[in-house]
């Protein structure tokens, strides 16, 4: 079904963050819709749809990123008009 | 509005913390792409910031940028976030994109990538902290 793998993929970002602001778990009569979502969406998924969100959840374990950002940050007094951050000298 | 938050790491000793910072636009409007130079060039006006590592000279492992008209409700901010951090993780970072009339930006360091999933709730949490309910 289209949409069901893109709110699939919106339900476990969801999930995570709320997660997160709770301490790491959540209280059961909030996560069980949240849950009960993310099976009706699997459900709604084609085969090929579930084969890509599974390659995508593997992807996500393994973002790639620079070993290090070339930035620093700098003092920014309020009412103040620059960002915080500018590129490493 | 500019809402940014930002994993800083002193380099002298190593001391770490997430600082973030909240601008304002004033009247200043959009649908879709924010005006160009928004954030980098025209960041708007800092109202509010919470700072846990004094800058300046800190070394940046990692960052969250929220960009929006500053009247845009926190709702609809969560669920561009939601829809732009469910598409993104696909692909290396940084990570750019926009949702509807929010800009996102996020980057970190590849020790932080390796649980990006964390860092990116806690740069969120971080976030929502500092921004002034309009």
């Amino acid at each position: 079904m289209i949409g069901a793998a893109k709110r699939y993929r919106e339900l476990l970002v969801d999930l995570g963050l709320r997660r997160l602001a709770s301490g790491g778990a959540l209280a059961p009569d909030v996560e069980s819709p949240l849950v009960g979502a993310l099976d009706r969406c699997w459900r709604q998924m084609t085969d090929a749809e579930q084969d890509e969100a599974d390659r995508l959840y593997a992807l996500g374990r393994h973002v790639s990123a620079s070993a290090e950002l070339q930035l620093e940050d700098r003092e920014v007094p309020i009412g103040g008009s620059v960002a915080p951050r500018l590129a490493a000298a | 509005m500019y809402l940014t938050a930002q994993r800083v790491r002193r380099p002298s000793t190593g001391e770490e913390g997430l600082n973030a910072y909240f601008y304002l636009h004033q009247d200043l409007g959009w649908d879709g792409l924010p005006p160009q130079g928004i954030p980098d060039e025209n960041p708007g006006t800092l109202a509010r910031s919470s700072i846990q590592v004094v800058p300046p000279g800190n070394r940046v492992r990692s960052y969250l940028d929220i960009v929006a008209p500053d009247d845009t409700p926190w709702t609809e901010i969560r669920s561009a976030f939601i829809a732009f951090a469910s598409d993104a993780q696909a692909v290396q970072m940084p990570w750019s994109g926009v949702v509807g009339r929010c800009l996102f930006r996020v980057e970190m360091d590849a020790a932080l990538a390796s649980q990006w999933q964390a860092e990116l709730a806690e740069l969120y949490r971080v976030a929502t902290t500092v921004r002034i309910d309009g």
